[in-house]
This record gives structure tokens, C-alpha cells and sequence, in this order.
């Protein structure tokens, strides 16, 4: 077991935590248990006293959302057991944000179905007056 | 502009040379730097990720190193000798850094599942804060406070969207 004093959260902990702040139900997949555990102590002290750079500006800090819930799971991500773990059967995920996992092969099969490329955030939103919905993608490569 | 911020904003970028990495990118990187070297960062932590460890990544990390020093010694009046002790630092794939990891042509899934073989080892060796920027993604971030008339983190009912981040080394 490693000692987590030297260990922060790292790559699990930091996006999932600042998502639930700004009001998701977060979920992050991890496949070292190391990892999780230390996500978890990391998300517990987080959510009861959240630093100030999980927003962009102090003032938005000040007006965020109710929080939501946090979840981490150990998985390999190309190991699909994890799905089991999910909460696919109530419409899956809104938004999905990788910077380590995705390549084209990787999602042609992927139960959302509509990830192609490499990208940052896929997310679910609202069109129009009608309630419409649709997938919608960002990346900031532009104008890097 | 605090020291803090500017690495928040280091990070941001180098986030994004994960894409650039598998393409040409000589001038994404240029740009890149010359965004680097208008903030006069005191430390870079540039981290590229790739899909692949290729002659190509290791191409363009060599030329990133050049163009960082030649920036070095006509903006700042560094020279390429002082420059080359400045508490900068390239971090090259994370598979690169993985013990025991073979990087094969074919074979991508036995690669893949040595890599998270390996990374679970780095965490239980305590030695994964070699990846750890230290706080959230700075252009998510700016991403989700920027659109929030069209991502609201609730549905129509009120109840909160789910949001899923996949954290898992690739080769």
C-alpha cells in the first residue's frame, strides 16, 4: 500500500470532485484500488470544505450549485465489467470528460455509441424550446 | 499574473497537446509555446500524452525542448546554458515511465493491459504523483462555468445530470 501522504488524489480525484461542486453526480473509474482509496479520502475532505481552484474565480465559488454525489469505481476501462457498475439503465451519462482513454477504435463500440475522435468533454443538452436533446462535443483546440 | 495561476494555465494547455501529439503539430507547439513564453512562467510542467511512442512524439518533444531554448534566448536574453537548468519539466507519456511495459506494433490489447498493470503499480510504490497537476482541469473548468445556459448540471426535473471521467493509462 502505498503511503498516501505523498500521494494526492490524482488523476481520479481532482475532475470528478469538481464536477459534483458545480452540481453533477460524479462518477470516475479507476483501475488501481490504491488510487480509488485515496480519491475517496480526497473527495470526503473536498466536498465537506472544497478548495477555492475548483472554480474558475472566487466569485464564482461563491455562487455555485448544490453539490451532487460522488462515485468512484474500480475498473479497467477496457474490461466492460465496470458497466456493471454504472447507472446506464436510467439514461447514462450527460457529460463525459476524458483526457485519457479515448481514441477512435476505443469508442467506435462504446454504449453511448456517438464518441468518435478524440475529445474533452462530450456532453448531453437542451435545444430549443421543445426539450430536444442532443449530444454535443467541446474540445479546446481551437485557438490553442 | 501569480505564479499559481500560471501553472493552472500550463496545465491547461498541455491537456491538449495529447491530441496535437498524433498529428503534426510542430506549429500547434510553437503556438503553444509562444503562449508559454507571454505569461513568463517561472516553471513549466508540460506533459505530453500520446497514444503511441513513436519516433515522431520523441521528434517533437526534441523540438519543443529547441523551441523553449531559442525562445529562451531571444525573448528573455537567457542563455540556451542558463536555460537548460530552468526548473522545467516534459513529461513524456506516461507509458514511457511504466515498468516492465513493451510497446508493440500489434498486440494493443496485451499492451494495454500492462500499462494498467503498471499503473497500479506506481500507485502502490507512492510514485503517481509524477502525473498529479494537483487540481482540476483548468479549461473544464472555464468549459462549465462558460456554458451554463446550455449544460445545466440538472435535468428538467431538478435532479443532477451524471457526469463519468475515465482515468486509465494508454500506450
Amino acid at each position: 500500500m502505498a503511503d498516501n501522504s505523498r500521494v494526492k488524489a490524482c488523476g481520479t480525484g481532482y475532475d470528478p470532485v469538481m464536477l459534483a461542486l458545480h452540481g453533477f453526480d460524479a462518477y470516475g473509474l479507476e483501475i488501481s484500488s490504491t488510487a480509488v482509496s485515496v480519491a475517496r479520502e480526497y473527495a470526503k475532505a473536498q466536498m465537506e470544505k472544497p478548495d477555492i481552484h475548483h472554480w474558475a474565480s472566487a466569485e464564482s465559488g461563491k455562487t455555485h450549485q448544490p453539490a451532487g454525489k460522488i462515485t468512484f469505481i474500480k475498473g479497467d476501462f477496457f474490461d466492460r465489467a465496470w458497466e456493471a457498475d454504472l447507472p446506464l439503465e436510467s439514461g447514462g451519462f450527460d457529460l463525459v470528460y476524458d483526457y485519457t482513454v479515448s481514441t477512435n477504435t476505443i469508442f467506435d463500440d462504446w454504449q453511448v455509441g456517438l464518441m468518435r475522435d478524440s475529445f474533452y468533454v462530450l456532453y448531453h443538452q437542451t435545444c430549443g424550446s421543445h426539450g430536444r436533446t442532443e449530444w454535443g462535443t467541446w474540445s479546446n483546440q481551437e485557438g490553442f | 499574473m501569480t505564479y499559481r495561476r500560471a501553472l493552472c494555465q500550463v496545465h491547461g494547455q498541455s491537456d491538449n497537446t495529447r491530441a496535437q501529439t498524433v498529428g503534426p503539430s510542430a506549429e500547434r507547439l510553437r503556438r503553444a509555446l509562444i503562449l508559454i513564453e507571454s505569461h513568463e512562467f517561472h516553471n513549466i510542467y508540460l506533459r505530453l500524452q500520446a497514444t503511441d511512442i513513436t519516433r515522431r512524439l520523441l521528434t517533437i518533444v526534441h523540438s519543443l525542448l529547441n523551441l523553449i531554448l531559442d525562445s529562451q534566448d531571444a525573448g528573455a536574453g537567457v542563455t540556451r546554458e542558463r536555460a537548460s537548468h530552468l526548473p522545467f519539466r516534459v513529461f513524456v507519456s506516461l507509458s514511457t515511465r511504466i515498468p516492465n511495459t513493451t510497446f508493440v506494433a500489434n498486440g494493443r490489447r496485451s499492451t494495454e493491459q500492462k500499462a494498467g498493470s503498471g499503473w497500479s503499480d506506481l500507485w502502490d510504490s507512492g510514485e503517481a504523483d509524477l502525473w498529479d497537476r494537483g487540481f482540476p482541469s483548468p479549461p473544464l473548468i472555464d468549459f462549465l462555468e462558460g456554458s451554463q445556459k446550455l449544460l445545466k448540471p440538472v435535468d428538467a426535473n431538478g435532479q443532477p445530470k451524471k457526469a463519468f471521467v475515465p482515468v486509465r493509462p494508454t500506450c
